[in-house]
């Protein structure tokens, strides 16, 4: 059964809207100055010579969190905390004394 | 006329002489008062890891300078060097802890002595006329509460800490949670490898170590327990004596010294995902880490005098204000540049640097000094490489400006 002209002109405006929409969103993703989440941390404590993917900040930084994580070639360091469960929850805030 | 018996008597005699020479006591050196010291004098106190830099800048200026003076330095921990200048409160005579006695440093005008030489200090306490210290004054626990009055304190070249292992020692990394805890419980936070409360080295409330790191792991310097170090040597030997679990604190001015005695471990602070090390890579010179804000554990090397009380922003002394202005870098030392001597001496010229921070407390921010001197550092550390255009005698450049006889892009 054929549909209506309204319905179909009803039909392109909102694949074309949601065209659209899906466009900005992919836009606003690659615009974003951090990179894809981070890699499982090496439980070796291992090396990685600035090449393994982390979750790092690519554009200008402005505020310490960006200067911290901000992607380098620099040598660094991704293990599992050593602390055992019984001594702190990471899930916690460290106690402040 | 001599016979073959008074020569034999006359060799007895000379022996005998020459044996009792040997046999007595040496003369024991006694140091002269630093206060017979002739011409220009001034009296420093000095923070550990700015020890090397003095000791340059010290000897140029009495041996190699048109204005010699006579600097005489006792190392005392960071925060004693400002307490005995920000508590001299009262003219002619030493106010409670100000003022410092014993044994101090100077250079003699002989270029053939390779190392300073020692001069005491008055008994009953010297003056002080500038301080070295490689934290903010309210950083130190004496003005944590009340911040001092009537002190000008300039900040200088950046001082990083590092912690250090035995070069045996298996880890690579420590991160600020397991530091709080292993600083604040030893032993009973069960944290390997750092299983021994004895081998846990500590240098006091006092030490700018101790004080930078504090925030970063949210434990209060005054909150830390450990094994009491009396140096830094002390702690070199306490690490071989526990290649597992010795752990320390220590600058790397004098880390990068003595890199074979230790392992130095890549920190990770609170909300950073991974851990770094001072230096770009382990076995560098060049502080990238510390000059681009990845490795927050530094302190600016600060330059501390009594104020003037009629003009609150100019130094008492005359001579303080010259040496603050040498040792910041403004003014020369023996037609030398002491920022070059700053780079020899393992600390990072604050032109160097691209973040800052105005407190030891507060974060990091981006920063662009006027004068940025990135390819002056990369060229003259350990190891450095010329990667950008020279301009001697300040020609111009292609590009960039030319500062220190170097195309600075920035």
């Amino acid at each position: 059964m054929r549909r209506s002209l309204p319905a179909r002109v009803l039909s392109g405006t909102l694949l074309l809207g949601l065209t659209v929409l899906l466009g900005t969103l992919r836009c606003a993703e690659s615009t974003s100055p951090w990179t894809e989440e981070d890699l499982v941390p090496q439980r070796d404590g291992s090396v990685d010579g600035g090449e393994q993917d982390w979750r790092c900040f690519m554009g200008m930084p402005k505020v310490e969190a960006e200067l911290l994580d901000r992607c380098t070639s620099a040598e660094r360091i991704d293990r599992m905390s050593l602390i055992p469960p019984k001594t702190w929850d990471p899930k916690t805030p460290l106690p402040e004394l | 006329m001599w016979t073959s018996a008074h020569i034999t008597r006359l060799r007895l005699l000379l022996t005998t002489a020459a044996g009792l020479a040997v046999l007595a006591p040496a003369p024991v050196a006694v140091a002269a008062p630093c206060s017979a010291i002739a011409g220009a004098v001034a009296y420093v106190a000095v923070a550990p890891s700015a020890e090397a830099y003095v000791e340059k800048v010290t000897s140029l200026l009495r041996r190699n300078d048109s204005t010699p003076i006579a600097v005489v330095w006792q190392v005392v921990p960071a925060c004693r060097a400002v307490e005995v200048v920000a508590k001299d409160s009262i003219p002619g005579t030493c106010a409670e802890g100000a003022c410092l006695t014993g044994k101090a440093n100077v250079w003699t005008q002989d270029p053939k002595d390779r190392s300073p030489g020692t001069c005491d200090l008055a008994t009953t306490g010297t003056k002080i006329d500038l301080a070295i210290a490689d934290v903010f004054p309210q950083t130190c626990p004496a003005f944590s509460v009340t911040p001092p009055v009537g002190i000008l304190s300039s900040p200088g070249p950046v001082s990083p800490y590092a912690f250090v292992m035995s070069p045996r020692a298996t880890e690579s990394a420590i991160s600020a949670q397991e530091a709080h805890f292993v600083y604040r419980l030893g032993q009973q936070a069960e944290i390997r490898p750092w299983l021994n409360s004895a081998s846990i080295w500590v240098l006091g409330e006092r030490d700018a170590g101790q004080l930078l790191l504090a925030p970063r792991i949210k434990l209060p310097a005054a909150r830390w327990n450990g094994k009491i170090a009396a140096s830094y040597n002390e702690v070199f030997t306490g690490l071989q004596a526990d290649p597992i679990a010795g752990l320390g604190l220590l600058p790397t001015t004098v880390i990068d010294k003595r890199r074979t005695e230790v392992r130095t471990l890549a920190f990770q602070t609170i909300g950073q995902h991974g851990a770094f090390f001072p230096d770009g890579k382990q076995a560098r010179f060049d502080k990238a880490n510390v000059r681009d804000g990845h490795y927050p554990l530094w302190g600016y090397l600060h330059m501390i005098v009594r104020a003037n009380p009629s003009m609150p922003t100019v130094p008492l002394s005359p001579v303080a204000a010259r040496l603050t202005d040498v040792f910041l870098g403004k003014a020369m030392a023996g037609s030398q540049d002491p920022t070059l001597l700053q780079v020899q001496s393992g600390l990072v010229p604050a032109c160097a640097m691209h973040v800052s921070r105005t407190s030891d407390t507060t974060p990091l921010v981006p920063s662009q000094p006027k004068d940025a001197c990135p390819c002056f550092f990369e060229t003259n550390m350990p190891g450095g490489k010329l990667l950008c255009s020279e301009c001697p005698g300040g020609i111009a450049c292609a590009m960039g400006t030319c500062r220190r006889n170097y195309c600075e892009v920035e």
